[in-house]
């Protein structure tokens, strides 16, 4: 008799949890939803904040109106997948100093800043090398494009247009 | 270590292998003896893995316990011609796939092992093994591991 | 059609087929296998007579990209193994480094390691159980589960700049330092996270449905274990007490004060229990961190520009959400290794289910597999 009686028990303790299930289903249908519809609303830019896409050139410091880009070279050779190519142009000039004594000097020129990003990891590697604090990440991710060349991007021309002519 | 006492090893003991808590190096010869005196104490197989070397391909087995916590790396040196070794896949079956991987990538053959095809590579139209060196990036042994040898081999080497 | 007359694992594994028994290929692409795995089976009826898995879909030599690169430009593809739990595969890499090199991170640095690595452990488990519950046939757990997921991603967002596959820690400390805001947050979640746990636990662990399914399948033995090398909660449902944070103590783990939970009925559901009180110990832990933050820097100054370790080597190892990470790392003095072996927990915990899976039914072939918790980037490295 005592095992009939548990069997019955664990029965009706079975068919009870399904109403249970039931019920929290129920409630939950009720309340608002939690999710947003895309593409006809985004997230806002609060929950964008730190998020990692393409790097940008920023100005040093931040009220400023200039890079402090010296085409060094650092970040595209501590990039894994070599997605950085710099466009270096190199003059060479004589200055006199002070004593009378005649120097060479290297001026190097910036004329073009390339990512590919469709080779990027977003690792950061580039940004914690850069010995001047000029390159750091930006936050913007609907970026679309029908080809591969699509996402090779010119930051230089991308500073210029944000800061004017520097 | 008290549990493989009589048999032919050598303990090594140096600060520039981190991370073990014993390194033992044996002869291929006696592999099987001690990987069950393992199994006997209960131990568990962690990892089996190669690398190649000049002269030699060297094979690691490592293995740790549940209740006394603590790595054992068995280091075993074999030669390149002909590339081949006892399994131990009857008294650990988790050394199954361990070998398999080996064999693909170094080409070591495990005798007596009952499956030894390819696991991670495609099967029917790949040639070679991928994790062996080229001429010019290989090292010797004797400049990467230099405790395995006495000092008397490495006087002779150098006069 | 004759499939099995056509590639080369199909081949070797008909030679041995019955006459009153067929043969069918599990995925490679099933929403039950959590990734592209191929099962092989033998199929008498609904029982399984013989099963082998084919790997290899997902292979991208990770072991010889080590060799090619530098030691900095390798550490991206860490968080690439195991998108679960990521940290756990960074730290493994990180502290490598630093045990091989001889630098010292400092202790404000280690304190936002443990908190980011647990948090990360709960994202984990949190996929885990909700994606469980779906291939039982429950279509609702999910939503909730992503639901508390998400919250979670946001927070960690802020900080660490990614969603799942980190690259957040560097060698001697972290990439940028928490703030306020941060702590605030985690603080509130915590909060939350412990009465949802109480509403998980009422409407699916209770269910009978779920447990009837759950319930004395997929048995592994001790013996089976130790045989093959599984640890984590695999191990942890069998009756065996090992955690690599109390066995082998890295970081700070030893300041804390938490439990490792052990069952002992060695089936689905005892896999299951472990892996949600895993769950509350780590809130606790993550909980205890932030009360005992310390000041000071997140990341060593003194780290020197380019890494070139001493010729030896090291074995480091880290508990993660699926058991034991090891990574291997043998230096000859120059630029590059000469010698990286990932140890990965998966790889160990999938080998023993071609030997238990003889004699079981279709049904519950999946509830086990399952059960194991399997990413397959960690096994095809």
């Amino acid at each position: 008799m005592a095992t009939i009686t548990k069997e019955i028990k664990e029965i009706l303790k079975g068919i009870k949890s399904l109403f249970v299930g039931m019920k929290i289903t129920g409630k939950y249908m009720i309340k608002p939803k939690v999710t947003v519809n895309y593409p006809w609303k985004t997230v806002g830019k609060e929950a964008l904040e730190g998020f990692r896409m393409v790097i940008q050139l920023v100005p040093v410091p931040a009220n400023g109106k200039s890079h402090k880009c010296i085409a060094c070279g650092m970040c595209a050779r501590s990039c894994p997948s070599n997605c950085i190519k710099l466009d270096v142009k190199q003059t060479v000039e004589e200055i006199e100093l002070p004593d009378g004594k005649k120097k060479k000097k290297v001026n190097k020129n910036l004329e073009g800043f390339y990512v590919d990003f469709s080779l990027c990891s977003v690792c950061g590697l580039c940004v914690e090398v850069c010995p001047t604090k000029t390159l750091t990440f930006s936050n913007y991710p609907y970026i679309v494009g029908t080809t591969r060349n699509d996402f090779v991007y010119n930051i230089l021309e991308d500073f210029n247009k944000r800061y004017g002519k520097e | 270590m008290e549990l493989l006492k009589g048999l032919d090893i050598k303990l090594i003991s140096d600060e520039r292998l981190k991370g073990s808590k014993y390194q033992i190096l044996i002869s291929p010869e006696i592999l099987r003896k001690v990987v069950s005196k393992f199994r006997e104490e209960g131990y568990f197989l962690e990892d089996v893995m190669a690398m190649e070397f000049k002269e030699c391909l060297h094979l690691l087995y490592r293995f740790n316990h549940f209740e006394n916590p603590g790595t054992a790396t068995v280091r075993v040196s074999i030669d390149k011609e002909p590339a081949e070794i006892e399994t131990i896949s009857d008294i650990y079956s988790g050394a199954l796939w361990h070998e398999r991987e080996v064999f693909e990538f170094f080409g070591i053959t495990f005798k007596n092992h009952p499956d030894l095809k390819p696991l991670l590579l495609p099967a029917e139209d790949f040639e070679g093994h991928p994790l062996r060196k080229t001429e010019k990036d290989m090292k010797s042994i004797k400049d990467v591991f230099p405790m395995f040898f006495d000092e008397t081999d490495q006087e002779e080497e150098q006069s | 059609m004759e499939f099995w007359k056509e590639d080369f694992y199909s081949l070797k594994f008909a030679e041995k087929k019955r006459d009153d028994t067929i043969i069918i290929n599990i995925g490679p692409q099933h929403p039950a296998t959590h990734g592209v795995l191929r099962v092989l089976a033998e199929l008498y009826g609904e029982y399984i007579v013989r099963s082998e898995c084919v790997l290899g879909y997902l292979h991208r030599m990770q072991e010889k990209m080590g060799e090619i690169k530098t030691y900095p430009q390798f550490y991206p593809n860490t968080g690439r193994l195991d998108y679960g739990h990521a940290l756990a595969w960074n730290w493994a890499y990180v502290g490598a480094i630093e045990k091989l090199v001889g630098i010292e991170v400092p202790e404000k640095a280690e304190y936002i390691r443990v908190i980011t690595t647990e948090l990360n452990r709960i994202a984990s488990h949190l996929l885990w159980w909700g994606v469980y519950i779906l291939d039982l046939g429950a279509f609702t757990p999910v939503m909730y589960a992503f639901e508390d997921r998400e919250i979670l991603l946001d927070i960690l967002q802020r900080i660490t700049g990614s969603r799942l596959t980190y690259a957040y820690f560097r060698f001697g400390g972290v990439f940028q330092d928490i703030d306020s805001k941060f702590i605030e947050d985690t603080k509130k979640f915590c909060k939350r996270m412990h009465s949802r746990l109480n509403l998980y636990h009422e409407f699916v662990t209770e269910n009978i449905i779920f447990k009837k399914r759950v319930e004395d399948v997929g048995i592994f033995t001790k013996d089976t274990i130790t045989k093959y090398g599984a640890t984590g909660p695999v191990a942890r449902g069998s009756g065996i007490k090992y955690d690599v944070r109390k066995a082998e103590p890295y970081g700070v783990y030893d300041r804390f004060k938490f439990k490792i939970p052990v069952e002992d009925k060695c089936d689905c559901l005892a896999r299951y229990m472990v892996r949600m009180k895993e769950l509350e110990q780590s809130l606790s832990i993550v909980e205890q961190a932030i009360e005992g933050l310390p000041e000071g820097d997140f990341k060593n100054k003194k780290t020197p520009k380019m890494i070139k370790p001493p010729a030896g080597e090291v074995y480091f190892s880290v508990e993660s959400a699926r058991g034991k990470v090891g990574i291997y790392i043998v230096s000859d003095g120059g630029m590059n290794p000469y010698r990286v072996k990932l140890r990965s927990p998966t790889y160990s915990n999938l080998s023993l289910l071609d030997e238990v899976s003889k004699g079981m039914m279709l049904a519950d072939y999946v509830a086990t597999l399952g059960s194991l918790d399997l990413v397959i980037p960690e096994i095809d490295k």
